[in-house]
């Protein structure tokens, strides 16, 4: 079971905020930070937040970002750089871009386009050489103007893990499959119960996404139904430090009542 | 005039004679940032390629956010990226939020590319590099809007006329290439004037050049320990630059590509503290007052690296003067 603070929006924090938040999170217990890009209002470059706040952090750092906006190469080269420069501590999770990011991007809507970056994204972030035939991309392109390629491409330098674990969002069935066929978790909402599945053991256990104050028995709930990682919504040192008391709670069931009352009277 | 020094350029890269883990080298670059902080450096600079056995860094800004976080004054700098492989819109959105993460400490080179299996990799023609660029870059440009106080200086990377031309209408600044001598820039600037007067454009007082540039206190002792790195270097790129032709045997293909390194290294600058100041000076004499020194060639031992920026360090409290 494993506990991440976030996303944290990077619209909305700065470098020294962001490094504030870090340290509540070691301090309450978290496992990871978790950050969020926001690509309709600017705000890109996770990958490379993430590189900039492990250097303030001994935490995992998360990040989720849009896949469906620009090549899948390069976010496998992102990830890759910023795994290497945090000392392998990076997670993925890959959310659809919302519509007005799109526009920004200039990115139309086409059927099918979104399995195939995410099939590219899978098999470059596995190590494979990438070779991919689809109907909206294909790598290499062999384009016939330029020189011979090779016959696969290979993302280098590799990461540091040997995989980086990686998410997929799911708001329906069909995600919930493609995710488990490219070898991602899925990520759920927590009031989304119906999308959590119980993983087979070799595979990532689904993150709940929840909101910054949470029940233990709303965690409990899906905790039996798949769910083995939890991002809390926290946003400020208060919020994190609120939640720290639920880790204990959900990492033992029938915790006795005497161990927290008497934490809560030792702090 | 006072000329601030930066140096590099680091692209993470295991060569064949020194094929260090990635996981080291990108651990050392944080270390040698902060050397490179603590000696008084205006800035670091990275370099990007793709796909390469070696590793060369493929994400410079992943890599320049590791730098900034681990640093507080340093200025990171991209020396090039490779504009026509990237979504310009992904990439201004990226060195937005770095240069919200660290205000006015990010410099933004960015360059054609040239390597046909980089392109192809995206999906994109190597011919369309030019145009793709003309089009991306006032994309680009819109990351003034976003960052309006605190955001990325930018350099267009010149090894040409044509591409001194491109900055010059764009009132952008030059990063000008290493591989030029005194003579092949003057002509580079002044295409770059002439267009960007042609443009209307009032063109920056601040321009930028790289040089390859190894300070050593012993000539002797260090040059026949440095060579191999440079010739392994300068003949990768010239490999890059210069594809095997249609038909063209190996043995003819080596020579040409000997040529080629031949003629770069030549305006390698080596020597003592004194020497490389005085060399360096008449650089800033042609109008650059930011002196990108490439001392890191490839993955050279890490003892010539840091013997190299204590001299450069040196130098560069003498340029500022």
């Amino acid at each position: 079971m494993r506990f991440g603070l976030g996303p944290l929006s990077l619209a909305h924090f700065d470098g020294r905020a962001l490094i504030r938040m870090a340290e509540a999170a070691e301090a309450a217990g978290f496992d990871a930070l978790w950050l969020a890009e926001d690509r309709a209002a600017g705000a890109g470059g996770g990958l490379a937040a993430a590189a900039f706040v492990a250097q303030h952090t001994v935490l995992s750092v998360g990040v989720a970002v849009a896949f469906d906006l620009y090549h899948p190469l390069h976010l496998a080269e992102d990830s890759a750089v910023a795994d290497l420069a945090s000392g392998g501590r990076v997670e993925l999770l890959l959310t659809p871009s919302p519509p007005a990011a799109a526009v920004r991007y200039g990115v139309a809507a086409v059927g099918g386009r979104r399995e195939e970056e995410l099939s590219v994204l899978a098999q470059a972030l596995a190590g494979s050489h990438v070779r991919f035939k689809g109907r909206h991309l294909s790598v290499p392109a062999e384009l016939p103007e330029n020189q011979p390629s090779p016959t696969g491409l290979a993302v280098n330098p590799r990461p540091a893990q040997a995989r980086i674990p990686g998410w997929l969002a799911v708001t329906e069935a069909s995600q919930r499959e493609l995710a488990r066929s490219l070898g991602f978790g899925g990520a759920v909402r927590l009031e989304e119960r119906e999308y959590f599945v119980q993983a087979p053991p070799a595979a990532l256990p689904d993150i709940a996404l929840c909101p910054g104050h949470v029940s233990v028995a709303e965690l409990q709930a899906v905790a039996g139904q798949g769910a083995g990682y939890f991002l809390i919504g926290a946003s400020t040192d208060e919020q994190a430090r609120a939640a720290s008391p639920i880790f204990a709670r959900m990492r033992m069931a029938d915790l006795p009542d005497w161990v927290l009352a008497q934490a809560e009277a030792a702090g | 005039m006072s000329v601030r020094i930066g140096v590099g350029v680091f692209g993470l890269q295991a060569v064949p004679q020194r094929p260090t883990s990635h996981a080291r080298l990108y651990r050392d670059l944080i270390d040698d940032a902060r050397l490179i902080e603590s000696l008084g450096f205006h800035s670091i600079w990275l370099s990007e390629h793709h796909f390469w056995f070696d590793g060369y860094c493929p994400s410079n800004l992943a890599a320049a956010g590791a730098i900034l976080g681990a640093t507080s004054r340093l200025s990171v700098g991209t020396g090039v990226m490779l504009l026509p492989m990237h979504s310009a819109r992904k990439m201004a959105d990226d060195a937005a939020t770095l240069a919200h993460l660290a205000p006015g400490r990010l410099q933004i080179g960015v360059g054609l590319g040239y390597r046909d299996a980089e392109f192809d990799g995206f999906g994109i023609r190597r011919r369309d590099r030019g145009r793709l660029m003309d089009e991306k870059l006032p994309e680009l440009l819109r990351i003034r809007g976003q960052v309006p106080r605190g955001g990325p200086a930018m350099y267009v990377g010149a090894a040409s006329t044509t591409a001194a031309r491109r900055a010059g209408r764009f009132g952008l600044p030059v990063l000008a290439d290493s591989t030029m001598d005194a003579a092949e820039l003057n002509e580079v600037m002044a295409a770059y004037r002439e267009a960007a007067a042609g443009a209307g454009v009032q063109p920056p007082a601040s321009q930028a050049l790289q040089r390859d540039c190894f300070v050593s206190d012993d000539p002797e002792r260090d040059w026949p320990r440095l060579l191999p790195d440079l010739r392994y270097m300068r003949r990768q790129y010239a490999g890059w630059g210069m594809p095997l032709e249609a038909g063209e045997l190996l043995p003819a293909y080596l020579h040409r590509l000997e040529g080629d390194m031949e003629a770069k290294l030549r305006n390698l600058i080596f020597g003592r503290p004194e020497e490389v100041a005085q060399r360096l000076r008449a650089f800033a004499g042609l109008g650059f007052d930011t002196i990108l020194c490439r001392t890191q060639f490839g993955n050279i031992p890490r003892d010539l690296l840091h013997s190299s920026l204590a001299g450069l360090a040196r130098v560069g409290e003498e340029l500022a003067r």
